[in-house]
């Protein structure tokens, strides 16, 4: 509810509304600006506005977006899965190269190849993210042509293939975009995750499996990547809010139709009924990371649970 | 990955095989230049599909594609009387002696892609429709003014009935009422047609018939075999939406899009330099400019700087604009000229301007009392000449504009601070008369009617766009005696009077017409490109017979 109405309240300051962008275009008069305002109740009063809008997300109805001249319930419904595909798949990935790189550099941290990977990560860190999705377009789009510029799907020939080569043409276009957003997430997992390994090698459990005879895979995997997961569960907590709204940029270069490109241009729109449910969607989404993690945390480590 | 591409090509292949099969089949004997499938990159997706109150280019695009209007203009562009207006779902029309009555005749062929005949009901019931304030039709308030109705004469023959004679009548009539099908439309509410199904999804009667619209994917129509101005030569034509500039231009060098819409000067640079590519240039309407605010802010008093004309003058006579139009454009964009673009009929290349003397405009500013200080700002009576300059943020042209503005003025000691803004935030400002100066722009019709609408005292209030809130009644006459002249000629001699009046008070700085230029690739076949919508030729364009893609075999869905 103060999610609500502090994104109600805040979204109403900005100047403008949705009927006022086009001001260069005379065939647009003040006269239908004013008509349209009227029409969908915003000449009336802001506490009414506010009264009527919280009466309508209570029945779950989430009102009409004028920018995409739909209704919200239905922009929702078939962006956020494009947007959950897109992260869903960097996440994975990124987790799962992050955390095994990690592992491995932090076994083999004396080596000049672990070495240069790690700092390898922080550059891909460093680079500004748009610079690296035009970079990688530039490259295996623009100059070999191994995959689309842009889009989820071929537009002219998506139709015509079958039901394998249709998501086979869906994963062609993922591959850019979700594979940037992977390599981010790579890097910086992997950094978490050695930084996580290099405190758990040197405990005594880690000594003692030694000495048992365990092979040095299953004390790595086994023993130390279990204790060290703790960091990598934080992290997972922290990015599942960022499934929602934090792949603009690389919707925006790629073309991806996701949620965060929609919100952004909502935003610009002053297309109030889409940025708040974007919000409120938004704030589910930070309250079940949150939620998940715990139970992760709690999972990997039984002491979590008893302390709480 | 190579897997996946293997077997994504393996399938393509197989229905390139069918299509090409179905192709075969479908047109054996059939016209060789016939087919095909063009991709157009557009940065922006459409609003809605509904002809009354889409304003997106590309809603207007596609709606232009599946509606066809009474009659159209021809390739002049000419918007007085009806001369050189070409014919479309009426086959001729008459004019009664007063020229207050027109009747049209529809073509007995023209039908709604549902089958049903075009009926002179349809253009009566589209009248209603826009007219109706529940719709907030675009140019519905135009109709309102110059139509008292339009009656039905018999299933094929309707007539329009104007309230008074103007030169621009017929124009106004047949290029903002676009016929609606009242058996699909008319049990619906009129404050729902904007959000209807039929919005989203609509049954037109013009050469190509809508086939599905993803949004912020792609739109897709396909060409109507039945239409009665003959099939387009293209069997589809989709629009696919990549929101930035360098994506779009990327599709078009990697074969992905046959057309861009529009390419930045550097954009056209790169594209001159590939064989693949043609850069076409056309006409346009951005009229781009330098508002000053007349008024102190929203009262009727005159602005402490801008409420003088002689000051006005001196700091347009302190701008290069010649050099700023080529640092921004290079050879390809043109000078302002006035409050209209070259490519309207009225236009006048030879009316004198203020031209560019930086020591005239120096003596002129001395003159008025502005002296230069010790940090080089010119003051009078303690007020320096300094002034905000609003910029919409989102324009790069605009900005590079205004970067420019403030450093010439600089140099005759006038101090500009830039202040970028969103566009909400500058229509608010702008709208509320809460500004010094703003980087403005308008985007122009072939008629040059507008000009009430833009810069007469009776558009300052009224919802007008005279935001600046210039008024000269001399000026007013002139632009009534235009608008109402009974023959292009003495209109044409009356804006230039007019144009005459505006450029010598200076309400604003006219500094630039940018070029417009579009990108396709060589296997399209483009005819002209029409200065105020460049899709209108879509139905003849079609794809050389030799550079055929596997993408142009693919027949059309239905909807």
């Amino acid at each position: 509810m103060l999610v609500a109405t502090s994104a109600f309240v805040l979204v109403h300051l900005a100047p403008g509304d949705p009927f006022g962008a086009s001001i260069d275009d005379p065939s647009v008069t003040s006269e239908m600006r004013a008509q349209q305002r009227a029409l969908w109740g915003y000449d009336r009063p802001l506490p009414e506005q506010y009264v009527r809008w919280i009466g309508n997300v209570a029945r779950g109805e989430l009102g009409y977006s004028h920018s995409l001249a739909r209704p919200v319930g239905q922009v929702l419904r078939e962006k956020v899965p494009r947007t959950l595909l897109l992260m869903g798949t960097a996440l994975a990935l990124g987790l799962v190269a992050g955390a095994a790189l990690g592992t491995w550099q932090a076994a083999r941290r004396a080596e000049f190849v672990a070495r240069a990977s790690g700092a390898a990560a922080l550059v891909a860190l460093s680079v500004p993210d748009f610079v690296l999705a035009l970079g990688v377009l530039a490259l295996f789009s623009v100059r070999w042509r191994w995959f689309p510029v842009g889009g989820m799907v071929d537009v002219a020939m998506h139709d015509s293939y079958g039901a394998v080569g249709r998501v086979l043409d869906v994963l062609r276009h993922l591959v850019l975009p979700a594979g940037t957003l992977a390599l981010l997430t790579t890097a910086a997992v992997s950094r978490y995750q050695r930084a996580a390994m290099a405190t758990v090698l040197p405990e005594e459990f880690v000594r003692t499996a030694r000495a048992k005879g365990a092979s040095e895979r299953a004390v790595l995997v086994r023993h130390a990547f279990r204790n060290a997961l703790g960091p990598l569960i934080t992290i997972v907590g922290l990015l599942i809010p960022s499934l929602f709204g934090g792949a603009v940029f690389v919707e925006k270069i790629f073309s991806w139709p996701g949620m965060g490109l929609t919100m952004v241009n909502a935003v610009g729109g002053r297309d109030y009924p889409l940025v708040l449910a974007g919000v409120l969607v938004s704030s589910v989404l930070v309250a079940i990371g949150g939620a998940t993690a715990d139970v992760l945390a709690a999972l990997a480590d039984p002491r979590v649970g008893r302390q709480a | 990955m190579r897997l996946v591409l293997v077997i994504v090509q393996r399938r393509a292949l197989v229905a390139l095989c069918l299509g090409l099969l179905a192709g075969a089949c479908g047109r054996a004997g059939g016209d060789s230049g016939r087919g095909g499938t063009i991709i157009i990159a557009t940065a922006q997706d459409a609003d809605i599909l509904f002809p009354p109150t889409t304003t997106t280019n590309e809603g207007k695009a596609v709606t232009d594609l599946l509606f066809d209007r009474l009659a159209d203009r021809g390739p002049s562009l000419n918007t007085v009387g009806d001369s050189d207006f070409v014919p479309r779902l009426a086959q001729r029309w008459e004019w009664s002696r007063d020229k207050l009555q027109v009747t049209f005749h529809l073509d007995p062929r023209a039908r709604w892609h549902d089958g049903r005949p075009v009926r002179a009901a349809d253009v009566r019931f589209a009248f209603s429709v826009y007219t109706d304030p529940m719709v907030s039709a675009r140019g519905g308030g135009d109709l309102r003014a110059i139509l008292d109705s339009i009656s039905v004469g018999d299933s094929l023959a309707c007539i329009a009935w104007f309230k008074r004679q103007t030169p621009e009548q017929f124009d106004q009539l047949v290029t903002t009422l676009v016929p609606l099908p009242e058996h699909l439309l008319g049990g619906i509410r009129r404050d729902s047609l904007a959000t209807s199904a039929f919005a989203r999804q609509p049954i037109g009667n013009g050469p190509f018939r809508f086939v599905r619209w993803e949004p912020g994917l792609r739109i897709e129509i396909a060409a109507n075999a039945d239409s009665y101005r003959g099939r387009p030569k293209l069997d589809r034509v989709i629009w696919t939406v990549a929101p930035e500039q360098q994506t779009l231009v990327n599709q078009l060098f990697a074969g992905e899009a046959d057309f861009l819409e529009t390419l930045t000067v550097e954009d056209a640079a790169a594209a001159t330099k590939r064989t693949d590519i043609r850069v076409l240039r056309r006409g346009n309407y951005d009229n781009n400019f330098l508002r000053f605010n007349l008024r102190d802010g929203a009262t009727d008093r005159p602005h402490p700087i801008f409420g003088d004309r002689a000051l006005r003058r001196a700091l347009t006579m302190a701008l290069d604009q010649r050099a700023m139009v080529r640092s921004v454009f290079d050879t390809l964009g043109h000078v302002g000229l006035g409050p209209f673009v070259r490519a309207q009929w009225s236009a006048d290349t030879t009316l004198a301007e203020i031209a560019f003397d930086r020591a005239a405009a120096t003596r002129a500013l001395d003159s008025l009392g502005w002296r230069a200080g010790a940090d080089g700002v010119r003051t009078r009576n303690g007020r320096p000449l300094a002034f905000s300059l609003l910029v919409p943020a989102s324009s790069k042209n605009r900005n590079r504009f205004a970067v420019l503005v403030q450093e010439q003025l600089r140099q005759v000691g006038v101090r500009v601070e830039l202040e970028p803004l969103d566009i909400n935030a500058l229509g608010a400002r702008l709208i509320a008369r809460r500004f010094d100066a703003i980087m403005d722009g308008l985007t122009l019709t072939p008629s040059p009617s507008g000009l009430r609408q833009t810069w007469t005292s009776s558009a300052v209030a009224n919802g007008g766009f005279n935001f600046g809130g210039f008024v000269n009644p001399a000026f007013d006459a002139q632009v009534d005696s235009a608008v109402t002249a009974g023959d292009m000629s003495s209109a044409k001699a009356h804006y230039r009077a007019a144009y005459r009046i505006i450029i010598g008070d200076a309400p604003a700085i006219w500094l630039y017409e940018p070029p417009q230029a579009s990108g396709a690739n060589h296997r399209l076949q483009v005819g002209t490109l029409r200065a105020d919508a460049w899709w209108y030729g879509l139905p003849t364009w079609s794809i050389a017979p030799g550079a055929r893609l596997p993408r142009d075999e693919m027949p059309a869905k239905s909807p």
